[in-house]
């Protein structure tokens, strides 16, 4: 029998939440806590030969999983790919992250930061649409600690695309404003820009039938197990036929894929790729579709997804997912997997490390 | 040293962090944005379970939405570092 598992303590009951939040039921313990790890691995689909990097230490898959050497090693009897190296073993980033964020464990980095994000959608639609006023920081730097100088080409995100707003921006590092957009800088390896915005979220409803049955294919797909959702490396998220076939998405293959299919149906969509600005502040991307009322519908069937494996998700997400966006959303005008940021430099193109950081801005400021 | 019942926040992302970082963390001050201060995203998020384990608590998505410093983190400590039936929640029996 399934029950609120409760915690009784100094004449106090307690209900207990595990680590990321989710109320425990009686059924957490009535199975070993091994247990959800070996499920999870044994559903992994591992990364493929061609895409994989295994390149990461015991000490850095520990820390990751968030587990002792007892459950690292179970993992590998249960089938965690791992390559033997004259330094020792060595796992992929990847595989570890998905064995984490199905792992139930509460422990593990990926699947608590994973909640921690998704956390969102438990509030209510009124904090879903809530305005804004953030500033927002952007340090960028060359991914090679040697690099000296060299050239850039930034966009600067959009959050008018949602009826917000963006201030001007401060630069520095000898940065220049290139069209309204674009900043540009020669000569740095790094760059900080600075500047104020407010977001804006819209609810919208997606009338189209055709939208609606796309849309909705995929995501049961994901919902019923019949697609993954896996965090993916960046050139198997972009090729989304290899991924399909694989039979994993992530956000930015999941939007590629669904554009594809709207366009094969005669629907005109793009795709998007944005920030998700929360503690957890993470790289997004979604699909855009023109409806039947002439209007741009947003369509999100991985955090759909999410909120739906969420323990207390509101019951109005799973539909807002469907033509509504978030305040919390920082959209840039350019599509799922493209770069926003370009630097080149004696080193050769790279994309460069981005940390993006905001502030609310309170009143009168 | 650190004193736990007065830096509580900074005593546990110290415990987070580890002796490589903990140099850092000691010299932070109370209202420096810990993102801007080197903390990576990992690091956060290992805090904030920390934080949620020890006081037995879920950090709401407003409070998220707010812990940029030590002092915030503190803050929130404080606010829910009192026994439950302070918190208004209802006692057995």
């Amino acid at each position: 029998m399934v029950a609120p598992l409760l915690l009784r303590e100094h004449g106090y009951t307690y209900p207990v939440a595990d680590a990321a939040g989710a109320l425990m039921t009686t059924e957490h313990i009535a199975r070993p806590f091994t247990d959800t790890w070996i499920d999870s691995v044994r559903a992994l689909v591992p990364t493929p030969e061609a895409y994989r990097a295994q390149s990461l230490p015991d000490q850095a898959a520990l820390e990751l999983l968030g587990c002792d050497d007892t459950v690292l090693e179970l993992l590998i009897a249960n089938g965690l790919p791992v390559r033997q190296t004259a330094e020792g073993r060595r796992f992929d980033y990847h595989d570890l992250a998905n064995v984490a964020i199905y792992s139930r464990s509460g422990c593990s980095v990926p699947e608590a930061g994973q909640r921690m994000l998704m956390r969102y959608a438990s509030a209510t639609p009124d904090e879903w649409l809530k305005q804004r006023p953030l500033d927002l920081t952007w340090e960028l730097r060359c991914g090679d600690p040697r690099c000296a100088d060299g050239a850039w080409r930034v966009r600067l995100p959009r959050p008018d695309l949602f009826g917000g707003e963006r201030g001007p921006a401060r630069l520095r590092g000898g940065a220049r404003t290139a069209g309204g957009h674009l900043v540009e800088a020669d000569g740095v390896s790094a760059l900080t820009i600075k500047f104020p915005v407010l977001l804006r979220g819209r609810r919208a409803t997606v009338q189209s039938p055709v939208i609606r049955s796309v849309y909705g294919r995929l995501l049961n797909d994901l919902a019923e197990g019949r697609l993954r959702y896996q965090w993916l490396p960046g050139a198997l998220r972009t090729d989304p036929m290899a991924a399909f076939a694989n039979g994993t998405l992530d956000c930015v293959a999941a939007s590629l894929l669904l554009a594809r299919r709207l366009e094969d149906a005669a629907v005109p969509a793009w795709t998007r790729q944005g920030r998700v600005l929360g503690l957890v502040n993470v790289e997004h991307a979604w699909t855009e579709a023109l409806d039947d009322d002439g209007s741009w519908k947003v369509l999100d069937p991985v955090f759909a997804l999410l909120g739906r494996q969420a323990a207390d998700a509101h019951p109005e997400f799973d539909g807002f997912c469907e033509g509504s966006v978030p305040s919390r959303f920082l959209p840039w005008d350019v599509e799922a997997g493209r770069p926003v940021a370009e630097h080149s430099c004696a080193r050769g193109e790279s994309v460069p490390v981005s940390t993006l950081t905001f502030e609310q801005r309170r009143a009168g400021q | 040293m650190i004193n736990p019942a007065t830096e509580p926040a900074r005593a546990l992302l110290i415990e987070v962090v580890g002796p490589l970082a903990a140099s850092t963390v000691r010299e932070l001050a109370p209202e420096a944005d810990l993102r801007a201060s080197g903390i990576d995203s990992g690091d956060m998020i290992r805090f904030v379970l920390a934080i949620e384990k020890r006081y037995r608590m879920q950090v709401d998505v407003d409070d998220l939405d707010a812990l940029n410093s030590i002092r915030d983190f503190d803050r929130l400590i404080a606010r829910h570092d009192r026994p439950a039936a302070d918190r208004g929640e209802r006692p057995c029996g």
